[in-house]
């Protein structure tokens, strides 16, 4: 599995680094930013919540 | 029209809600048939960029899709779009729309609200409200040659586009009925700072009155207001809320009393959930019901539907959310900011314009706001939680 995000959308929200805290983070200014854009297989469902509860629908999953 | 067809999970109304319910049915292991009906052309698409990325012309509309044909099909969604339904038989389990019957063993109504408009402006040309799609994108278009607007609703949305209005250099005269303008959920707490913003960016604001009357001619809009003033426009946009789409159960025997009263799990009869703006879910602490018009309380509630349904497990309620961008100000909402309470300062400060803030009443936060903090609203969620 593969992970985007649009930062361009981003709103920093900051529910993914809630959930999935390994996988992303937030810079300065809120926005994301993807720390592992090929998790392992432990933490795709991680991936996949954070993208599910995003509100900017900011996160794409290729799988 | 034709025969029924087998039955599995029907989802009236393809927005985010909808859509979310459908796709957390799959991965919670539904394997039954799953149909939605959507009164609109589109796909499902996301609203909240429409007043922000797209009325501002930084995204195009395609940028506002959810997901491909080609997702869904791979999941077995058969979409009945550019369809409305008409009526639901509760008993039966059957819902008819214009060009169908759908048989349900669920039925998931996620019909969402529509914007509320001025009386007898429907055929005005130079009024717009800001929903759908084609309305940003109607908007937009009209604003490429617009010089002067005027806006009726100082809410999140009215603000939103406002602050748009003004980066484009429009004119603007900002009008409500209340004496301040008002952000959901924040208790009037930023009445004053919304105020400070308007006034630095040189909109004019006519609040605590009334429109009394609406003409518009070839060259302008002309409201006439309860204070004996006039203010005129190029285009105006209505922003004064929504109401729920309930018109199609009014026969139904469901409760539609502004919104579809459901319980703590989205219930509103056996059988029949209803998710999103549409919706009035029951607060177990409270007891109270209350339509929560966000983004993330229609996916929250779309992904606690398809977990009961697909498993029976009860998803706990989550506080409501919502986010804005008003004259570049970040702005970040979780629960309810009490009005009865000062606000106090978790991070940051006020006059940096960088904090974040919360009401906290015997203890327990009741809400907290991030102001250009987005990270540290983040780090002081878990606030909420004790």
């Amino acid at each position: 599995m593969k992970i985007r995000v649009d930062r361009e959308a981003c709103i920093g929200a900051g529910q993914c680094a809630l959930v999935a805290g390994s996988i992303f983070d937030q810079d300065d200014e809120g926005l994301v930013v993807l720390l592992d854009e090929n998790p392992s297989d432990d933490f795709v469902a991680f991936a996949r919540k954070a993208a599910t509860l995003c509100p900017a629908k900011a996160i794409a999953l290729d799988e | 029209m034709s025969a029924p067809e087998e039955s599995g999970v029907v989802i009236v109304g393809a927005s985010i809600a909808g859509i979310t319910c459908a796709q957390a049915l799959r991965s919670e292991g539904y394997d039954k048939r799953i149909t939605l009906v959507g009164a609109e052309k589109h796909l499902p698409y996301n609203r909240p960029p429409l007043s922000k990325q797209v009325l501002a012309g930084k995204w195009n509309e395609n940028q506002t899709f959810i997901d491909s044909q080609e997702k869904f099909d791979e999941l077995g969604f058969q979409f009945y779009l550019e369809e409305s339904a008409l009526s639901v038989d509760v008993a039966a389990q059957e819902v008819r729309t214009d060009s169908r019957k759908l048989r349900f063993d669920e039925l998931i109504i996620a019909t969402g609200a529509s914007a509320r408009s001025l009386p007898n402006t429907a055929n005005f040309k130079r009024v717009h409200v800001l929903r759908n799609i084609d309305d940003a994108l109607s908007l937009r278009q009209s604003l490429d040659k617009a010089k002067s607007a005027v806006v009726i609703g100082a809410g999140v949305l009215g603000s939103e586009v406002v602050s748009n209005l003004r980066e484009r250099g429009i004119e603007t005269v900002l009008i409500d009925r209340m004496p301040e303008p008002q952000l959901p959920l924040t208790g009037g707490h930023f009445s004053s700072r919304i105020n400070a913003l308007l006034e630095e960016n040189h909109v004019k604001t006519k609040f605590g009155v009334d429109v009394v009357a609406v003409s518009e001619d070839e060259s302008k809009i002309t409201f006439t207001l309860s204070d004996g003033s006039t203010i005129d426009g190029d285009i105006a946009v209505v922003a004064i809320g929504c109401y729920p789409n309930t018109d199609w159960l009014r026969d139904s025997g469901i409760d539609v009393s502004n919104g579809i009263l459901c319980d703590s799990k989205g219930l509103a009869t056996p059988h029949i959930f209803a998710i999103g703006d549409v919706a009035r879910w029951t607060d177990v602490a409270s007891g109270k019901a209350m339509r929560l018009e966000n983004q993330t309380s229609a996916i929250e509630q779309g992904l606690a539907v398809a977990k009961f349904i697909a498993t029976g497990d009860i998803t706990p309620a989550s506080h409501p959310f919502f986010w804005s961008e008003i004259f570049g100000n970040k702005i970040l909402m979780l629960g309810n900011l009490d009005s009865q309470l000062p606000l106090t300062i978790v991070q940051g400060s006020t006059s940096e314009n960088r904090f974040v803030a919360a009401t906290i009443r015997d203890g327990v936060t009741t809400g907290i706001v991030g102001w250009n903090m987005p990270r540290e609203f983040r780090q002081t969620r878990s606030m909420m939680e004790k």
